[in-house]
C-alpha cells in the first residue's frame, strides 16, 4: 500500500514513489499523505480505464488514459492539499497531503 | 391558474428495440404508445440520444457502434420525423481519433443534422474541448474561447448547448463556470419569456446525487437565468436512465444510453457500467424524442408504464 517517501540526500527517486492503486472504481487510499519532494504513482489494476486529474481550475496535473497495468507519477514539490478525481468516472476521488 | 405559455409541449421517452415504449405528455395529461403507433405525436420534433460511449468494449455490452446503430434506425423510422437529433454528450469513451470517426460515420447514416455538448469522456484528450469542437461543433458559433458552448434557433424554440464536463469539481460535480455563465446571460437578455427554451448539457443540471457527482455545482445560477422563461426544457445524460423532475415552469430530464445502463442512485457501491443479461439490455438503453405542439395547455412530464 502507500508508503510516504523520505527525504534522504535531495535525490527523489520515482521508482521508490508512493503507491495509489486504482481498483473497483476507487483509488487506494483515498488520501495519502507524503512529505515535499515525494513521487505518488497512480497504477490501474482495473479492468476499465482510468485517469488521475487534479480537481481545481488550474488543474495543475493529469495523466493520459491509464489501461490495465499503465502507471502515471508525479513528484509534489510543494506543500498542501491537492484533491484529484478521475477525468474518465469522475465520481473516483482522492488527495495528496503534503506536509 | 398560472399564466399559459404560447406553446404546449409534449414529451416522448421511448425504451426501444424488441417492445418498445413512447411516454407522451399533452397539456399536461400523460400517456403511454408504442412507437410508431398512430398515438404517436405529431408537431416539431427532435430527438434526444446520449452517451454513445464509442470504444467501450467491455460488459454488458462488446457491440456500442452496434447498439447505437440500432438507436439510429429507431429514430430514422419514428413516425414523427425528427428535424434534428441532440446529442447530450460522451459520444465516445476515450476521445480518441478513430472512435470520433466511428460516431461520425454512424451519425451520417441518419442524414439528420446532429447538434452536440461534450461530455467528460470526449474531452479527455491532452487539447481539451478542441478535437470535440472542430469535429462536432465547427458550424455553430462558440459561446466563449473554446468552450464547447453554443445556442441556435429552430422552429421559434431557442436551444442552448452547454458544457459543464470542463472544470468538474469535487465528488465529479459538473460545472459551468463564470465565463458560460456571463454568456448565458448574454445568449438570454432581450428574448421574450414567451419563447421556449430547450437547454441540453451532459451532466444533470439539477442534482440527481451529489455522492456520485450526478449534478451541477453552479447549476441553480443557470437556472436562475431561466426563471423568468414560461417554457424551459433541460435535457441531459451522463446517468445512463429516465430521470424526470418539473419545477415550476422548468422541466427536466435525462436520457438512457445506447451503450451501457448505470445503477440507480445509491443502488450500488459506485455508479459504473451495470452487467444486465444480454436479453434484458436493450429495454435499459435508448432514445428519447421531443414534440413540441401549438397550444395553450400548461406544461408537465410524467413517466406512465406501458399499459397504465
Amino acid at each position: 500500500m502507500a508508503i510516504p517517501i523520505a527525504m534522504s540526500d535531495g535525490v527523489h527517486d520515482r521508482r521508490n514513489a508512493a503507491l495509489v492503486i486504482i481498483r473497483d472504481y476507487s483509488f487506494e487510499p483515498a488520501t495519502l499523505r507524503v512529505v515535499a519532494g515525494a513521487w505518488v504513482r497512480w497504477l490501474n489494476v482495473d479492468e476499465a480505464p482510468a485517469g488521475v486529474e487534479h480537481t481545481g481550475a488550474d488543474r495543475l496535473f493529469r495523466s493520459t488514459v491509464l489501461f490495465r497495468g499503465e502507471s502515471y507519477a508525479r513528484q509534489f514539490n510543494e506543500r498542501g492539499e491537492f484533491p484529484y478525481h478521475c477525468g474518465i468516472h469522475p465520481h473516483m476521488r482522492g488527495r495528496v497531503i503534503v506536509s | 391558474m398560472t399564466e399559459q405559455p404560447t406553446r404546449r409541449r409534449a414529451l416522448e421517452c421511448m425504451a426501444w428495440a424488441g417492445t418498445g415504449l413512447i411516454w407522451t405528455v399533452t397539456g399536461g395529461v400523460p400517456r403511454s404508445a408504442l412507437i410508431g403507433s398512430a398515438e404517436a405525436a405529431t408537431g416539431f420534433t427532435f430527438a434526444q440520444m446520449s452517451d454513445s460511449h464509442i470504444g467501450f468494449a467491455r460488459e454488458p455490452n462488446m457491440d456500442v457502434p452496434g447498439t447505437l446503430a440500432e438507436g439510429l434506425a429507431a429514430v430514422k423510422v419514428m413516425a414523427a420525423k425528427p428535424a434534428f437529433v441532440l446529442h447530450t454528450g460522451d459520444v465516445t469513451h476515450l476521445s480518441k481519433p478513430a472512435e470520433f470517426d466511428t460516431a461520425e460515420k454512424l451519425f451520417g447514416t441518419i442524414g439528420l443534422d446532429t447538434h452536440y455538448v461534450p461530455g467528460e469522456h470526449d474531452v479527455l484528450d491532452e487539447a481539451g474541448t478542441k478535437p470535440f469542437i472542430a469535429r462536432f461543433q465547427k458550424r455553430h458559433t462558440q459561446g466563449g474561447d473554446g468552450g464547447a458552448f453554443y445556442s441556435f434557433d429552430a422552429e421559434g424554440v431557442h436551444f442552448i448547448g452547454l458544457n459543464n464536463v470542463v472544470d468538474l469539481k469535487s465528488g465529479g460535480m459538473g460545472n459551468l463556470g463564470a465565463a458560460q455563465l456571463t454568456w448565458l446571460e448574454r445568449d438570454l437578455a432581450g428574448r421574450s419569456a414567451s419563447t421556449p427554451i430547450v437547454v441540453f448539457a451532459h451532466i444533470p443540471l439539477w442534482t440527481v446525487y451529489e455522492k456520485w457527482g450526478w449534478g451541477t455545482e453552479d447549476g441553480a445560477q443557470a437556472l436562475s437565468l431561466l426563471k423568468r422563461f414560461g417554457s424551459v426544457t433541460v435535457l441531459n445524460g451522463h446517468i445512463h436512465q429516465v430521470m424526470q423532475k418539473v419545477e415550476g415552469n422548468v422541466a427536466f430530464h435525462s436520457a438512457r444510453s445506447t451503450a451501457f445502463p448505470q445503477p440507480a442512485p445509491g443502488a450500488a457501491p459506485s455508479p459504473g457500467p451495470m452487467k444486465v443479461e444480454a436479453a434484458r439490455l436493450r429495454s435499459m438503453l435508448g432514445v428519447a424524442s421531443v414534440t413540441l405542439v401549438p397550444g395553450q395547455g400548461p406544461l408537465a412530464i410524467i413517466d406512465t408504464p406501458l399499459g397504465a
